[in-house]
């Protein structure tokens, strides 16, 4: 009867008395990609292209996703972000994201554009089919965004009409809560935040992330926007701390209001595709500033 | 079965010349970085089948498998630039389509339960010879994941135990244990007789 209970991990290892690594390694290999999954990995990534480049035409803090619904930033409002629009964050290239054009991750922001170039290189034979597919999709995701910005503008201006009969705060709360549809899960769903007694450090960021994802504690509240509030700890500011990270479409967010070798800190958790990282920053990470303490680290 | 590195151009996997791309990963990171459109698709065409077959047998589902590497590669021409070249580009990648593997795996099982012990072939006096691929694939699915990933990094793709190590983000010697007791289980689920 074999067990489990192996005796050292290392002799067992390297013993394999049953010859189980060899078997193993006989299996047949499942061969190359398919190319139909080729083609949907080489869609998705034009798509994401595609939506970049409707930013950029814009420059609004508008995009529109595949279904050519069209968001903004936090997925929530229309005019959270329009003030400041364009403002650099770190620069440092260490994080990139969708929205590689601003923020943190401007690494492709002074290099060309990806995806018109794309099917000149990614299949030889095809090439021309495969640019001309994006080229159509983008001049319709351009298309979809114009016909979508006539309508915010429209939309918007007869609400602030009609508000404006009544009084002008009305007005402001009638376009601030003015939102889009979108099959993007909106950030508040994406999104844990709570504030924990842990201390973390650099030894132990990547272990305890894994605890706050694992056994998130009580949410947090977040507090009223105020001059005097700290950025990370209004909705607002954490929107735009993540903003500033290029985390801001990040499948899951995690966010631990607590301390990072004794300071007031945030501990930030992402999930993307296949990715889990975490930051530390100081609680004053701004859209313009994130205040990267430590990371992004690389978790599983 | 060791796979080849195809993450240097000038090994001998019999690369046509028109594919020649005398860059290194390191060197097309920097590039794609830097914004030059070539780079990823190059970076793409290296290593798409190691991760398409690190995805199906992490996966064990080619549907599942495609969802995955799917996921992976936009979420690796995303963030590229956070790969700062501490482990091989292959590594990183690695870490990044077993990760999405995870999450495609805990969406279809939350709980990833183990299979029922009459989900597993029945103990028999059998040879290694003669057990069949599906018995392994389900013998191995049967496994608990970090024993199952273990022994798929290093066992079915030839990893080493360090590179496996630092896909999965844990210590060397529990990769060795890892290996040590999968392969234990595994024998007894196909009823391999020996040690």
């Amino acid at each position: 009867m074999v067990t489990n209970d192996a005796g050292d991990p290392a002799v067992e290892f390297e013993r394999d008395p049953w010859g189980i690594g060899p078997l193993l390694a006989a299996q047949p290999d499942p061969g190359p990609m398919p190319e139909r999954v080729e083609e949907r990995i080489w869609d998705a990534i034009g798509e994401f292209d595609a939506s970049q480049d409707v930013v950029d035409i814009f420059g609004v803090g508008a995009r529109v996703e595949s279904d050519g619904g069209l968001v903004d930033e936090l997925g929530l409002k229309s005019t959270e972000f329009a003030d400041d629009q364009g403002q650099s964050g770190s620069g440092d290239g260490a994080v990139t994201g969708r929205h590689t054009s601003r923020g943190a991750g401007r690494a492709h922001a002074s290099g060309p554009r990806v995806v018109s170039l794309r099917g000149s290189t990614r299949r030889s034979g095809r090439a021309d089919g495969a640019a001309a597919v994006f080229l159509r999709r983008r001049a319709l995701a351009a298309l979809i965004a114009a016909a979508a910005v006539v309508l915010l503008v429209l939309g918007g201006s007869a609400l602030i009409r009609s508000a404006l009969g009544s009084d002008s705060g009305a007005a402001s709360k009638a376009v601030s809560t003015l939102s889009f549809t979108t099959a993007e899960v909106p950030l508040t769903a994406r999104l844990h935040v709570e504030a924990s007694a842990r201390n973390y450090t650099h030894a132990n960021l990547a272990t305890l992330a894994q605890e706050l994802l694992e056994a998130p504690g009580t949410a947090y509240s977040a507090a009223p926007d105020s001059p005097d509030a700290l950025p990370v700890t209004t909705a607002t500011g954490l929107g735009g701390c993540l903003f500033a990270l290029g985390e801001i479409d990040a499948d899951r967010i995690a966010v631990d209001l607590a301390t990072y070798d004794g300071a007031p800190a945030a501990i930030v958790v992402v999930i993307d595709g296949g990715l889990k990282q975490v930051y530390a920053v100081q609680r004053t990470c701004t859209k313009g500033n994130p205040h990267v303490v430590d990371g992004p680290l690389p978790m599983t | 079965m060791t796979a080849p590195d195809l993450s240097r151009p000038d090994s001998a996997t019999g690369w046509s010349a028109t594919h020649e791309d005398p860059r290194d990963d390191a060197q097309l990171v920097a590039d794609h970085c830097a914004g030059d459109p070539t780079a990823f698709s190059e970076i793409f065409r290296r290593h798409k089948d190691r991760m398409w077959a690190v995805a199906v047998r992490t996966c064990g589902d080619p549907e599942l498998a495609a969802d995955a590497v799917q996921d992976a590669f936009l979420a690796a021409y995303r963030r590229l630039a956070s790969f700062r070249g501490e482990s091989a580009l292959s590594t990183w990648l690695h870490r990044v389509v077993v990760n999405a593997c995870l999450d495609r795996l805990r969406r279809v099982r939350p709980s990833a339960p183990l299979a029922a012990d009459d989900d597993l072939p029945a103990e028999r006096d059998e040879h290694a010879s003669t057990i069949t691929r599906l018995d392994v694939r389900r013998a191995l699915a049967a496994l608990p994941e970090g024993q199952r990933l273990a022994l798929v990094l290093v066992d079915m793709h030839g990893l080493s135990v360090a590179e496996t190590a630092a896909v999965l983000g844990v210590a060397e010697g529990t990769i060795k244990s890892r290996c040590a007791r999968g392969r234990a289980a595994l024998a007894h689920a196909l009823g391999v007789t020996g040690g």
